[in-house]
């Protein structure tokens, strides 16, 4: 499929009844105008497949500034509405984590697609949930798991994966905490005040790019935690220790205790040994260009001014739109998405437990 | 007080005697002796220490014993192995002689106690090989500004150094007949110490894992090419290590650390130390510029020695890394976190 594509219906086919044709470019609904949904709109710009037709959010003022400032002719505040909707092929959940297994069951019952922020859903048990409904509706649904549009991961990926490095022996991912949480800003609503919050949150990010690279899911973890800055009530920092079925060891973090102005943590770095070499992605070099201000450092253009083939939210919104119109299968699966989740719920026991844990992926 | 030591050496199996040993001989408060063969001592090791003797103007002997009986030495650096050091040093220290020594210190807590306790009851200073994670050039000022507390109080820290250059400067085949850990054993302790430092604390407890995918010798004998081991400090601090010999040709080591502390972050990226590369064919080469990590080590043992201090790599911290590296070993072997309480 290409980047082009004219307003035209795309037989292709059917998974059910109700999904018998598709338009190019898929018409899709925004579902949420917070944080990262500044990006997805912006993202459908890119695309060249989809085209962003409504916005629906809870909060009418805000859903209605959000659909003004990026172009959006609708808004609607009931998902219901939406999933009425004849218009609308797609939606694109980027709501509250929480949220997020009931919209995805709710659009697959309505005979709609929808990529869904990670993570695909709060506990593993939701996943498979999730991954029982969007079977039995026959509509496609994908976990958005920007870091593999990205052209720096992805390329450690598949450099892996040419065999560059021989068999991987060792993979640590590092760092990746653009933001961090203050006393007035931390996530109260999503994170249900579990303390490990933060490492089921962004370690769905690392957890996913790990797994992607090392072909499997890790059978041991151990977790290690700090609390970090006592004004907010979640860890801050967690490392997770991990050896895979075919011996492969990793350490996978999820961090915000590093304060903003320390530049190289901003960005993800990676390292894989392998038995014939080594790759090794450095945060501090691969941003190409930093601003230095009396605060610190900052990179210009974090998540911005990328260029269309370059970014990554486009990049996932581009795929997963493609599979819609060509019936193939997203390269996130669901149920690939549930073991993720899986085994972060272990790295989570083994925080509380202190001890080594196993995963069950079955 | 003399101020000048009369130093020896002790064993040249090891290529690093050539390092510690031009160092302490180099410098301006010691006078060079004589040079002596380690017990069971190979032609090889032999026949270096006689070669550098011959080239100093020193006599060579085959007996350590008889070069103690004949010279009253003030120092001496020893590198042998971790097996001969516990009595070799004991016995030096008995003799009320200053040791700096080459790493692993000890195979065992049990036999680093032996050494210790005669260190500790002569008074003598000991100092060993552990150089990079202090005293590198970008080790060195780190360190200092984080004791300013310039990012105020430390919370995370990891630290990596993936050496190169296997299978080559691997354990020999009959070295890993003995050893009971391989890469951790040569690496662990900078981490051990810069975690130390970092911290101000000791170790709590250990969570280990050992890979042996790279060479076939080392996993004949279920030895580590790789180790990563997530460490909880005392007072609360936490981290990882990572250390290791990769099969790559590589202009020096992969050495880094990174803290993430209460007000700031802190990142070394070469510490190794500030470099030049030097590219030139069959590879490139890393020129560390400016005083050698090894040159300033062995000056604060020297100083040390001459002051009655405790040099920055100390007894204690030897003890330290021997403990942690022995609940390293038990993690990994056992599959379970590792308190030190328990070693």
């Amino acid at each position: 499929m290409t980047l082009s594509g004219s307003s035209a219906l795309v037989s292709r086919a059917p998974r059910n009844d109700a999904m018998k044709a598709v338009r190019n470019p898929v018409r899709v609904a925004q579902i949420g105008c917070n944080g990262v949904a500044h990006e997805h709109a912006r993202a459908h710009r890119l695309t060249g497949n989809t085209v962003l037709a409504v916005v629906c959010d809870i909060d009418v003022r805000k859903g209605e500034s959000f659909a003004t400032r990026h172009s959006v002719p609708a808004f609607c505040s009931d998902f219901d509405q939406v999933l009425k909707r004849d218009d609308i092929d797609m939606v694109d959940i980027v709501t509250s984590d929480h949220t997020h297994a009931d919209l995805v069951i709710r659009a697959a019952q309505a005979g709609k697609h929808a990529l869904v922020e990670k993570p695909l859903a709060m506990t593993a048990l939701e996943a498979g949930k999730i991954t029982e409904e969007v079977e039995k509706s026959g509509t496609l649904a994908m976990c958005a798991q920007m870091m593999r549009w990205d052209a720096k991961y992805r390329t450690v990926v598949e450099q892996v994966h040419a065999g560059a490095v021989g068999r991987p022996t060792y993979v640590q991912i590092w760092g990746g905490c653009p933001r961090f949480w203050s006393g007035e800003n931390w996530p109260e609503a999503a994170s249900g005040g579990r303390e490990d919050f933060l490492l089921f949150r962004e370690g769905v990010h690392w957890m996913d790019l790990l797994t992607w690279l090392i072909g499997e899911y890790p059978d041991s973890l151990y977790t290690i935690g700090h609390p970090g800055d006592l004004d907010v009530p979640l860890w801050e920092y967690f490392s997770v220790n991990m050896r895979f079925p075919s011996g492969v060891l990793a350490l996978g973090e999820s961090n915000r205790v590093v304060k903003p102005g320390n530049f190289p943590f901003v960005e993800t770095g990676m390292c894989v040994v392998g038995t014939e070499g080594t790759i090794a992605l450095e945060p501090s070099r691969q941003a190409g260009a930093w601003i230095h201000q009396e605060e610190g450092f900052s990179l210009p253009g974090y998540h911005v001014d990328m260029h269309p083939i370059d970014d990554r939210f486009a990049g996932e919104i581009r795929h997963f739109a493609d599979c819609i119109l060509t019936g193939e299968t997203p390269s996130v699966g669901l149920d690939h998405s549930r073991r993720v989740l899986v085994a972060l719920e272990s790295a989570a026991r083994s925080f509380r437990s202190g001890n080594v844990e196993g995963a069950c992926y079955e | 007080m003399n101020r000048t030591l009369n130093v020896g050496l002790i064993g040249f199996q090891h290529g690093h005697q050539r390092d510690y040993g031009t160092a302490l001989i180099r410098h301006a408060a010691t006078r060079l002796q004589a040079m002596a063969a380690e017990p069971e001592a190979s032609e090889f090791s032999l026949e270096a220490g006689r070669t550098w003797a011959l080239e100093c103007g020193v006599p060579f002997y085959d007996n350590c014993h008889e070069m103690l009986e004949r010279h009253k030495l003030d120092a001496v650096s020893v590198a042998v192995t971790a097996k001969q050091n516990p009595g070799l040093v004991g016995g030096l220290a008995s003799r009320r002689i200053h040791v700096f020594c080459e790493k692993p210190v000890a195979e065992s807590p049990a036999e680093f106690e032996i050494m210790a306790e005669k260190i500790s009851a002569e008074g003598t200073v000991f100092s060993f090989a552990a150089a990079v994670s202090v005293f590198s050039n970008t080790f060195r000022p780190a360190l200092a500004r984080l004791r300013r507390g310039e990012i105020g109080a430390p919370r995370v820290a990891h630290f990596r150094y993936l050496q190169g250059n296997g299978p080559e400067y691997t354990l020999s085949e009959e070295s890993c007949r003995t050893a009971r850990m391989a890469e951790f054993a040569n690496f662990g302790p900078y981490g051990i110490i810069a975690f130390n430092k970092v911290f101000g604390r000791l170790v709590e407890s250990v969570m280990a894992r050992f890979a042996s995918a790279l060479y076939p010798h080392y996993q004949k004998h279920n030895l580590e090419d790789l180790a990563v081991v997530s460490l909880k400090m005392e007072g609360g601090g936490v981290g990882t290590i990572t250390v290791g010999r990769t099969t790559t040709p590589q202009c020096g080591p992969d050495v880094r650390l990174q803290v993430m502390g209460s007000k700031g972050f802190l990142s070394i990226e070469q510490g190794n130390g500030r470099a030049l590369t030097l590219t030139r064919n069959p590879k490139a080469r890393r020129l560390v510029y400016g005083a050698s990590p090894v040159t300033l080590l062995i000056d604060d043992f020297v100083q040390a020695c001459l002051n009655r201090e405790t040099p920055e790599i100390s007894l204690e911290q030897a003890r330290s890394c021997v403990r942690v590296q022995e609940a390293v070993l038990r993690s990994a072997t056992e599959g379970r976190p590792i308190f030190l309480k328990e070693i």
